[in-house]
């Protein structure tokens, strides 16, 4: 074994920039923290995404006539494809849940303070991605939920004054959901997501390697903190996370089954459209802007949440890093939580 | 010329070093034109590609909707059109949802034909007999019997569509 490993790194030179990852010494706090679990997961569940997604693929049909039936046979005709869908549909909201939360750890942590400004600047937009995979892929059953989610999407598109329509028919493919809309939806959520995923957390990983994790908020006595070594001993805490997760996925796609909703019919006034969980905040806020104050909902919003997230590093650039005493950080963060949360429990109820 | 990586331009005359900084300036260049140029080469058309014929104008359709003596005064009856359609590359069906009625008196024409589209975010609105009102699902967007908003987010009143009575007697809306 010895001589084939030499004989490979020889050719490659791979084992020092190998050990170099995989000797990387984690702080112990970092170590006994599950909330540090969440970034080496968010990989896992891209990797089970990626996967379960190519072997959808198998058998998708990218088409309005086709799609549907494609879905239904992989989700109640094929061998296991209960199982394959429902975990890729479990694991996008995992995505979802498991991000906001590696998000929170960051922000708690002030770990977006110099010098890893840009570290989180590509996080935020690896988040933006992540949703942007739940937008794209939910069309693809053709199914009234997806269909509807997406005339509405596409709408607030619409919506930005000036190049709203033209933003609009560039996401349709038209001026109408259609054959077009369909195909490039798949393309996107199945190619161009991904590959800008994959090279972002490249950049991500590099800078926080390059950086390292950000210090523990309180230090305990004098000096040097302990640490550990990433391999065996912290990736043994990752990889143990990661079965439960998937363990967890198996289970609810066992028990509840990924839902397929009746064969998207765009002339239907019985059905209700409501998006998935991680959209309905926004979707709730959208009933509070009338008339000509729409845009203030569709756009200025969104644009202001995410703006303020990206100018975050820069606004807050002080040395203290401990939230309790940060309140106009700590307080503008339970002001976003408790308007999310309060949105999402009125758009589930209404 | 060659010259050895590292080596310091101090160590170089001042003819050596300007000879070397225009060649540096020359590669820089066209390093960067080449760069330039390939990537329009190649992005103009790739992005005229994706574009495809998205922002094409809509052609207007003349759809039936039923015969006029179907239609009862005052009140909306609501009509699933269908036609084929050519959708990019395949001819499909399209269909859409319009309300008609006959127009009250005093009206500009005959027939009131209505989208059954809201203008807030695109889903279908339903007619409400007993109260004489449109109502979006998504947003709780409500309209009058004309079309006009009453409450809720819609920003525009519903597309009022154009009629018109064919010999036979049917009534076709333009979608």
């Amino acid at each position: 074994m010895s001589t084939v490993l030499r004989w490979l790194d020889q050719r490659t030179g791979w084992s020092g920039p190998i050990r170099t990852i995989f000797r990387y010494p984690v702080p112990a706090h970092a170590h006994h923290n599950p909330l540090f679990t969440m970034g080496s997961l968010l990989l896992v569940l891209f990797g089970v995404q990626a996967f379960t997604g190519a072997l959808m693929a198998f058998y998708y049909d990218p088409s309005p006539e086709g799609a549907y039936a494609s879905v239904d046979y992989m989700q109640f005709i094929l061998p296991f494809g209960w199982l394959v869908r429902g975990v890729h549909h479990w694991a996008a909201s995992a995505m979802v849940v498991i991000v906001v939360l590696h998000l929170l750890r960051t922000y708690l942590y002030s770990a977006y303070k110099k010098p890893r400004e840009l570290t989180w600047l590509v996080g935020v937009v690896l988040l933006l991605i992540t949703v942007s995979f739940g937008f794209t892929g939910y069309l693809l059953p053709w199914d009234q939920k997806g269909f509807w989610a997406t005339q509405v999407g596409t709408e607030i598109a619409g919506s930005v004054p000036a190049i709203g329509s033209a933003l609009r028919d560039l996401m349709r493919g038209g001026a109408d959901m259609g054959i077009a809309t369909l195909t490039r939806f798949y393309s996107v959520h199945m190619l161009l997501l991904p590959g800008a995923f994959v090279v972002l957390v490249l950049a991500h990983l590099a800078l926080m390697r390059r950086h390292g994790l950000a210090p523990a908020l309180v230090r305990k006595g004098e000096g040097q903190e302990k640490t550990v070594p990433f391999y065996p001993t912290h990736l043994a805490i990752e990889a143990g996370v990661a079965l439960v997760v998937i363990v967890g996925l198996v289970v609810a796609a066992n028990l509840v089954p990924a839902p397929l909703d009746l064969r998207a019919d765009p002339t239907d006034t019985s059905f209700v459209p409501r998006p998935d969980w991680y959209f309905l905040f926004y979707f709730q806020l959208l009933t509070y802007f009338p008339g000509g104050l729409e845009a203030i909902g569709t756009v200025a919003i969104p644009l202001f949440f995410f703006g303020s997230l990206v100018l975050l590093p820069f606004i807050d650039r002080g040395a203290e890093r401990r939230p309790w005493r940060k309140p106009v950080t700590s307080v503008a963060f339970v002001l976003y939580a408790v308007a999310v949360i309060l949105l999402t429990i009125r758009g589930a109820s209404g | 010329m060659t010259h050895q990586v590292g080596e310091p331009n101090e160590a170089r005359g001042p003819n050596e070093a300007r000879d070397l900084g225009r060649r540096d300036f020359i590669s820089t260049i066209g390093f960067w034109i080449a760069t330039v140029a390939s990537a329009a080469i190649l992005g103009i058309p790739s992005a005229r590609f994706a574009v495809g014929k998205s922002l094409e104008k809509v052609v207007e359709h003349w759809v039936p909707v039923g015969a006029v003596d179907a239609l009862k005064p005052g009140e909306f009856t609501s009509v699933v059109y269908s036609f084929r359609v050519k959708d990019a590359w395949r001819e499909v069906k399209k269909e859409g949802l319009i309300y008609v009625r006959p127009a009250p008196p005093g009206g500009a024409s005959d027939f009131q034909a209505l989208s059954g589209v809201c203008t807030h975010l695109g889903c279908n609105v339903r007619w409400s007999k007993e109260t004489s009102r449109f109502a979006c699902p998504c947003h709780s967007g409500v309209y009058d019997s004309d079309g006009a908003v009453i409450s809720g987010p819609p920003p525009r009143p519903l597309r009022q569509l154009e009629t018109r009575v064919t010999e036979d007697g049917v009534l076709e809306a333009n979608i």
